[in-house]
């Protein structure tokens, strides 16, 4: 009897235990534009999404506050282009989309972030975090993470560190992620994806092929649509001279 | 026993290169912690020596070879974080466990940036070229190849994303606008440090960010070091009977001044001053400080009519060309910029036509023929001073001043219904135009501009025919056995405007202009009557002697507002005319007032649909072409007048343009809708004769027109190859009378459909192929119509990077001609990389069918006509194209 009600009593608190959740607003500068993500993080997924910021319906605050001025922008969401990824600890999903404007999910099994940590410290906002760097798919990284959020997530596709990743970079400036807002809200928790849409989900390297194959189709359709006399764009592939563009991610098997 | 000692041995050498496994359990007061991080850290150095996260039953593992004093520390969210220290020293494996307290989880929001910063958008791009590069680059076209961002196309022009950039410029400096090509693809690519990319550029830099600007620009910026540059090209051409072609661009580029020249020298139809065109006059519609760039004196006489004409212009150009222009850009100081621009052209053209036309209308009916051979000289001499003084960051003050001094000689063999005429036509430009701008930056998002401009241009013209077609009008004179026509033109204009660009917060532009403009036109026509040397008359009623003084204040205000997706105009202007009209024996005065008012909206209903609409009406104050009071010759056969009085022009103006996807969608449809009402409208009350026409201007109320076009595009997947439909419906409906009938009507419609067929294939070959048929239906008293086709195929060869082949063949057919309706073109260019980017063969056919002659067929509300013309004979042309 009374392990009985030991039991319901126990029950009855472990449902009182809440999921510890929150939200990260990083500003992404890759070469020409300045896109905004938000990353859901909980202790079981990171789910990391493009967030358009509607500048006409933005709300300013400004404040004073000990003689500085601080303004305080409320962030509409408007994703109308669907980019996320998906880290639910055991393999990292993404969406994305060609440009066709066809969208497929690939899958990334074992992508594997050899960091080594370094002693270097700064501070982010109030956040201090610790310097770290990788070698991943050709570039060197380095992260900065904060223990203050113990858990192994990143932007893009980036993990594995002690804390979450608040600015990120590459060795050639091809990307920057830094950290604007960091939420810790406690609600909302539950994991936004429905893992259904992970059934269809292609690998990496025929993800790969198939970006590759949609660009030739998408150039060939671009010269039919040239008006007379217009001479038709080239792409040249594997032409002599041409450089090795800086890519982010260098593959190693050719395709 | 030396097994046993190996076995110790290797035992004791594992043991010391062991590896301590730690594990254990991470728990709360409840359950495991799933997915805790676990930080392993030196004691002393603190530094992370490495850790984990536990797994879904609380559980974790964490492999050292350290030795020492370490601590261990688990953290969760929502929980405290536990540290224990413990030390290494030759154990494998170490459970430690840890159980975590709850915290309160802390609901938190930390703001690291301020929006500030993202509100400042990133309009400048700077990429340093020794990142992008690798020494193989000859020419700015290759480095820029090699920006991530850019594109540039097979032709060399260059875009960032979709858009065209307006300008490439070297440190700041633009010789060449629009025709940026020229230097992408001769200077060379190693002085080149930093290519900029400037998004929302504006040609005046203070107005960046306020004017509506999507435009896009590049600068590169020269290496400090580099030492003054020569480079350039010339292609020379030589080609059957005496077909010739020297072209040559030679630049010196240095940090503070810059030099290009240019020359053009041909017999092959080519206009060069096309090419420069727009560094005479740079395409600057709309733009604030365009005060007086719509201004033009107004010309009577032109022997040269080529209108009419669907086909190439250059296939009838039978010319001798020189052109040699020379530009330079100073900066003596960081605040001083002077660009100077002169050119030279000398053109010699010979054109050829036969016409027959036939007139039907009422109980006239006749018809005139004509062999007509033209020669035309012309001598231009140009140049332009543009000075632009930085005073301040918020100030500058520009300065233009242009000069041109032309002579033309138009000189026609004419053979009228058998009588041999030759027309002699001299004319003249002087112009001379200074504009001064001043710009002042005197807030975040205002702007304010003064403009001040001044234009006194004219254009004296002598005309004069060997023989006397008029003997009708002039009972008088019927010894007379040529005329001649003198006419004085000169315009003056001076004017003064203050704009006012204030762009709101909310993105809402709101623009004031106030201003002033005086124009003055003289027009002075003389027309004489000769018997052989002696003047027999001058007629009354064929004497200008008119000066019309037009001043105008206006009040201009426009308001751009912009809510989501819809973009909404609104513009109010307000007029007030003084018009003084002298004539030779009377004058005229008045001051109307009037309000132009037009709306217009944007409005992205979503990714996939667009509209564009605006609504204007509009009141026009009468040109001097339409006040002068009595004829002028202005042609062999044809006496104009205009109404003897000034008047205002009302019309409205509706537009609407839909858009369906975007242009490099699948499909893509796009529909335009144009409705043009002109209440008030100048048409002609003339009296046509087989020998002359009499035309005066009249004013009639309502002509409309209304156009329709659509053009489709749907993109074939299967056969790579995208196909456009093109349709097309207009009418158009107004008066006129002739030999004194009463007004009549005349409706005229139109109807085009067309398609093209372009194929985007990745090999060797491509074609394009669009045939297009139109009917035009004039209907008065008689209805007359034909119908016309133009058919084409282009097909590209691209055999490899250094040889390509481009063929063109068109044909016309002509349905209202009874024989030789149908006409066939071909057109040739190969081009030879010899050596690559240095030195290229060219071979070039124009015409290479032969076709001697051309005609055309047109009906007007009169009548018809059937015009021949001569044709350039087939040319084949080979050339070799330097670049140095």
């Amino acid at each position: 009897m009374k392990n009985i009600v030991l039991l319901f009593f126990m029950c009855s608190l472990s449902c009182l235990c809440q999921d510890n959740c929150g939200n990260v607003l990083y500003k992404v500068t890759g070469t020409y534009d300045i896109i905004y993500y938000t990353m859901r993080f909980s202790n079981k997924y990171s789910y990391y999404e493009e967030t358009k910021i509607q500048k006409e319906s933005e709300k300013i605050e400004v404040l004073k506050e000990n003689g500085n001025v601080i303004k305080n922008v409320t962030i509409q969401k408007q994703s109308l282009k669907p980019m996320f990824f998906f880290n639910d600890r055991k393999e990292l999903y993404f969406l994305t989309e060609y440009v066709s404007g066809k969208t497929d999910i690939v899958k990334e099994t074992n992508i594997k972030w050899d960091w080594k940590i370094l002693p270097d410290e700064k501070k982010i906002g109030n956040f201090t975090v610790q310097k770290a760097t990788a070698k991943f798919r050709g570039s060197s990284f380095t992260g900065w993470f904060t223990n203050t959020i113990p858990l192994p997530y990143g932007p893009w596709k980036a993990k594995g560190l002690p804390g979450i990743i608040l600015e990120i970079y590459d060795d050639n400036n091809l990307l920057h992620i830094t950290a604007i807002k960091v939420s810790l809200t406690g609600e909302n928790c539950k994991n936004p994806i429905d893992k259904m849409i992970f059934k269809n989900s292609i690998d990496i390297y025929t993800f790969l092929k198939k970006e590759k194959q949609e660009d030739v189709d998408f150039i060939k359709k671009l010269n039919a649509k040239l008006p007379k006399g217009a001479k038709k764009f080239n792409v040249n592939e594997d032409c002599d001279d041409c450089p090795k563009q800086l890519k982010l991610e260098n593959f190693e098997e050719k395709f | 026993m030396k097994i046993i000692k190996l076995i110790f041995l290797l035992v004791v050498c594992h043991t010391v290169h062991s590896q301590t496994i730690i594990n254990g359990t991470v728990k709360s007061a409840m359950n495991s912690i799933v997915s805790a991080s676990i930080v392993l850290n030196d004691s002393i150095s603190k530094t992370i020596i490495g850790y984990t996260y536990s797994n879904d039953d609380g559980t974790y593992t964490l492999t050292t070879s350290k030795k020492g004093k370490f601590s261990i520390s688990f953290s969760s969210l929502g929980y405290k974080t536990k540290t224990i220290s413990f030390e290494i020293n030759n154990q494998k494996d170490l459970k430690i466990d840890a159980v975590l307290e709850e915290q309160a989880f802390e609901i938190n929001e930390i703001i690291i940036q301020s929006e500030k910063d993202i509100k400042v958008k990133k309009d400048t791009i700077t990429f340093k070229t020794k990142f992008f590069t690798n020494g193989t680059e000859q020419t700015v076209e290759d480095l820029l190849k090699k920006i991530p961002g850019l594109n540039i196309d097979a032709n060399g022009t260059i875009k960032v994303g979709n858009q065209e950039i307006e300008k490439l410029m070297v440190d700041g400096d633009d010789l060449f606008e629009r025709g940026y090509k020229i230097l992408s693809k001769n200077m060379p690519a190693y002085p080149i440090e930093e290519v900029e990319v400037l998004k929302r550029y504006s040609n005046n830099r203070l107005l960046k960010d306020i004017e509506e600007s999507n435009k896009v620009a590049l600068n590169l910026k020269l290496n400090e070091k580099a030492k003054r540059i020569w480079f350039g090209n010339t292609t020379i051409g030589k080609g059957n009977d005496s077909f010739y072609e020297l072209k040559g661009n030679l630049m010196n580029f240095g940090k503070k001044n810059k030099y290009y020249f240019l020359t053009n020298v041909n017999s092959i139809g080519y206009d060069a001053t096309g090419d420069i065109q727009n560094l005479i006059s740079p395409f600057r519609a709309n733009e604030p400080g365009s005060l007086g760039d719509d201004q033009q004196v107004a010309s009577l006489l032109s022997l040269s009519n080529t209108s009419g004409l669907n086909f190439k212009r250059s296939r009838t150009n039978f010319n001798n060309a020189e052109m040699v222009s020379l530009n330079a850009i100073f900066n003596p100081t960081e605040k001083l910029k002077i660009k100077t621009l002169g050119f030279f052209n000398w053109d010699e053209t010979n054109f050829f036509r036969n016409s027959s036309e036939v007139f039907n209308v009422g109980n006239t009916n006749f018809t005139n023929t004509e062999n007509f051979a033209l020669r035309n000289t012309k001598k231009i001499g140009f140049g332009k001073l543009d000075v632009t003084y930085t005073i301040s960051k918020t100030e500058t003050i520009e300065t233009i001043t242009k000069y041109n001094d032309a002579d033309y000689f138009a000189n026609s063999n004419l053979l009228f219904n058998g009588n041999s005429t030759i027309e002699n036509l001299k004319s003249n430009n002087l112009l001379f135009d200074q504009k001064i701008n001043y710009t002042n930056k005197f807030a975040d998002s205002k702007v304010f501009l003064i403009t001040g401009r001044f234009i006194s241009e004219e254009t004296p013209q002598n005309y004069a025919i060997n023989q006397f077609f008029y003997a009708d009008l002039f009972s008088n004179a019927a010894n007379a056995n040529n005329v001649a026509q003198q006419n004085t033109n000169k315009m003056i204009f001076g004017g003064v405007n203050a704009h006012l660009l204030d762009r709101k917060n909310n993105g809402n532009l709101l623009e004031v202009q106030l201003g002033n403009e005086f124009r003055k036109d003289i027009l002075n026509s003389n027309f004489s009557l000769f018997e052989d040397e002696d003047l027999i008359e001058n007629p009354i009623d064929y004497q200008n002697n008119t000066s019309y003084y037009v001043s105008n204040s206006y009040l201009k205000t426009k308001y751009r507002y912009k809510i989501n997706d819809i973009s909404l105009s609104g513009t109010l202007n307000f007029h007030q005319l003084y018009n003084r009209l002298e004539m030779e024996n009377s004058t005229k005065d008045g001051s109307p007032f009037f309000i132009n008012p037009s709306v217009g909206l944007d409005w992205k209903l979503n990714e996939k649909n667009k509209i564009i609409s605006s609504y204007s009406h509009n009141i026009k104050n009468a040109g001097i072409l339409d006040v002068y009071e009595n004829f002028v010759l202005t042609g062999f056969r044809s006496f104009n007048k205009g109404t003897g009085d000034f008047n205002q022009l009302n019309a409205s103006n509706f537009l609407v343009n839909y858009q369906f996807g975007n242009w490099s969608d699948r499909f893509f449809a796009n529909t335009f809708l144009i409705y043009n009402k002109n209440h008030d409208f100048f048409s002609s009350n003339s009296i046509i004769t087989q020998n002359y026409v009499q035309s005066e201007k009249i004013l009639i109320k309502d002509s409309a027109f209304l156009s329709i076009q659509s053009n489709f595009d749907y993109y074939f997947n299967v056969i790579s190859s995208n196909l456009k439909i093109d349709v097309g419906y207009s009418k158009s409906n107004f008066k006129n009378s002739i030999n004194n009938s009463d007004l009549r009507e005349i409706t005229s419609n139109s109807k085009q459909y067309g398609f093209e067929l372009r194929s985007g294939f990745q090999g060797i070959f491509n074609y394009h192929i669009g045939t297009k048929w139109h009917t035009n239906t004039i209907k008065t008293t008689i209805e007359n119509s034909f119908t016309n086709n133009t058919s084409f195929l282009d097909i590209s060869l691209i055999f490899n990077d250094v040889f390509d082949v481009q063929l063109q063949t068109e044909r016309y057919y002509f349905g209202n001609l009874e024989n030789n309706n149908t006409y066939y073109f071909l057109d040739l260019d190969a081009r030879y990389k010899v050596l690559k980017d240095k030195v290229t063969l060219n071979l070039s056919g124009k015409n290479l069918f032969n076709t001697q002659t051309f005609r055309n067929f047109a009906i007007s509300d009169f009548g018809s006509s059937t015009t021949e013309y001569r044709l350039l004979p087939r040319m084949i042309l080979v050339g070799l194209e330097v670049r140095f």
